[in-house]
């Protein structure tokens, strides 16, 4: 009696666990590629994070030495595009 | 079609997920007929089910499509397209750490150091941020902005290298400084060779090759086979550090006889010459000396010296093109269209005779062959010239021997032997046609009949070795450009003239 419809329903199980295999694996990829480019942007992450913080300290440096007339005009010229 | 944001529509928020009630007098299901028979509710409830199964299988369907065509291509040409900030972010990282004289090890060195550090990695990158941002002043983590460039850059020393901080790493690598105290010692080579620069790699290689072992820099100027150096060879420098990679990766003392993180030195193959064997150079030259001479006087009737014989033998015009064309013209009618080697083998076997002028044979060919370019009558002229140009520059080759097959002079071609042959047959009539026995002689009936004949061609004579022409040969001995065939060299001396 239920053997029509449990055929059709088996072979439309069947169908939807191949797909959801080819997912599966599909979305592993995906997995895998994002994964690297987060790994590759961790270096885009720390140079921006020691650029900060070298100009920031350069900064700081520069307005805590006692600068000469020419000294500071030239540094101020190289920190000021920060 | 890639969109940009403002035109991307608004993601529509999930459905409630269903949840199972445990109560089933309770549950509800849209589209059944409760009003129906429990078969037919079954049935409906069947028919629910796989159109239910259905629209999943769709769903499935859709999503593996979406990221297999949109998804995973974008994401891809995401991380093609950020490579360019990838590097420019990896260099400007060992930059700073090189001026900060510290290692900021990333998941990367992690990974590859393998964790027993990952504490003291911790450590660092926590002291790190800390000791750059804390303190203002000159400390040896930070920057120290009051060290001026001058004197790690124009040390005159080391002129070739770049003015980096990553030249002061190497100096101080080379001076055998030592880093940031925390460091791992395996850290070290893989970082540094990762980050040093290519020209400062190859300054420390030489430095090191030059310091440990002195004697093949000095011997590498020979010629032969020296192991090329780093400075000889534009090449080598990259193959050495392709090899030292893996060679830090193992650790540095374990060639105590090599220099550190030198690979062991290859010797390159240098593009050579074929190298030929031995023949009697000398003797081959004097020969030739003589039978040019002999035959200019014969030619000339005998009346100049001998140095201006040899001299007028250039100007005199060539006189054996044309015994090889009538030669070949007599005896290649029969031949027709047999392809090269075959009828080589024919013609020689056919006519295994003597060069009755054993002394001229060499000599006017040898005469013939710098004179004139191969007529298309003198198409044996011009294999006789092939291998007697190749002769004629034997000197050159004056350590050729018994190895090489081709330039073996000692073992001269089988068309060689074969014009010699027939030029020695002719040999009696050429001697008024000097001035006739130019390209023109004959030139349509000769090609006509002619077989080119290939001057390479190893004659194989039914029954003989390849190099042996005993089967050609009667007991007289076979003449050569050098004299006579090595093996009857001495028992024919005596019969040379």
């Amino acid at each position: 009696m239920n053997n029509p419809h449990a055929e059709r329903q088996a072979v439309l199980l069947e169908r939807i666990t191949k797909n959801a295999e080819k997912c599966t694996e599909l979305i592993l990829e995906l997995n895998h590629c994002v994964e690297e480019i987060v790994q590759a942007n961790a270096y885009v992450k720390l140079a921006a994070l020691l650029a900060t913080k070298y100009s920031r300290n350069a900064k700081y440096n520069l307005e805590v030495t006692p600068a000469t007339g020419s000294e500071a005009h030239q540094s101020s010229d190289i920190v000021g595009t920060q | 079609m890639p969109k940009s944001i403002k035109e991307l529509k608004p993601i529509p928020p999930n459905p409630p997920r269903w949840e199972p009630s445990t109560d089933p007098s309770s549950i509800a299901i849209p589209g059944l007929d409760a009003t129906a028979s429990v078969n037919d509710q079954i049935d409906q409830i069947d028919q629910l089910i796989t159109l239910k199964l259905q629209d999943i299988d769709a769903n499935f369907s859709k999503m593996q499509q979406v990221l297999s065509n949109r998804i995973l291509p974008a994401v891809k040409r995401f991380a093609i397209g950020t490579e360019p900030v990838r590097e420019a972010a990896k260099f400007w990282t060992s930059f700073f750490e090189h001026a900060a004289q510290v290692h900021i090890p990333t998941s990367d060195h992690l990974s590859s150091m393998q964790e027993p550090s990952s504490s003291s990695d911790d450590h660092d990158v926590v002291s790190t941020p800390e000791s750059s941002s804390a303190t203002p002043g000159p400390s040896s983590n930070t920057f120290d902005l009051n060290r001026t460039p001058s004197e790690s850059s124009f040390l005159p020393a080391h002129a070739a290298v770049s003015s980096t901080p990553a030249a002061a790493t190497a100096r101080a690598q080379a001076s055998n400084s030592t880093f940031f105290a925390s460091q791992p010692s395996i850290a070290d080579p893989s970082w540094s060779a990762l980050v040093e620069s290519p020209l400062v790699r190859l300054d420390r290689e030489l430095r090191e090759f030059t310091r440990a072992d002195p004697e093949p820099a000095s011997t590498s100027i020979d010629t032969d086979t020296s192991p090329p150096t780093p400075t000889r060879t534009p090449h080598v420098p990259t193959r050495v550090l392709a090899d030292r990679t893996p060679h830090y990766a193992e650790g540095y003392d374990e060639e105590p006889t090599l220099p550190v993180g030198m690979s062991p030195p290859v010797m390159l193959p240098f593009a050579r010459l074929p190298t030929l064997g031995r023949s009697p150079a000398k003797s081959a030259a004097a020969h030739i000396r003589h039978t040019l001479v002999r035959d200019a006087l014969r030619d000339a009737g005998g009346t100049s010296a001998t140095s201006a014989t040899t001299g007028s033998s250039a100007v005199l015009s060539p006189p054996s093109l044309s015994r090889y064309t009538r030669g070949a013209s007599a005896s290649l009618t029969s031949l027709g269209a047999d392809p090269e080697l075959d009828s080589l083998m024919r013609r020689v076997s056919l006519f295994p005779r003597d060069p009755p002028r054993v002394s001229s044979v060499p000599s006017s060919s040898t005469a013939a062959s710098p004179m004139t370019p191969p007529a298309p009558s003198g198409a044996a002229a011009g294999v006789a010239a092939t291998p007697e140009s190749d002769d004629g520059s034997a000197s050159t080759f004056s350590s050729s021997g018994e190895e090489d097959s081709v330039h073996n002079t000692a073992h001269p071609s089988a068309a060689f032997l074969l014009a010699s042959r027939q030029r020695g047959r002719h040999d009696d009539d050429d001697n008024d046609d000097d001035e006739d026995d130019s390209l023109d002689a004959d030139p349509d009936a000769a090609t006509a009949s002619f077989e080119p004949v290939h001057p390479f061609a190893r004659v194989v004579a039914a029954g003989a070795e390849d190099d042996s022409f005993d089967s050609l040969d009667g007991d007289a001995p076979e003449e050569t450009v050098f004299g006579a065939r090595p093996v009857k060299r001495g028992a024919a001396l005596p019969l040379r003239t």
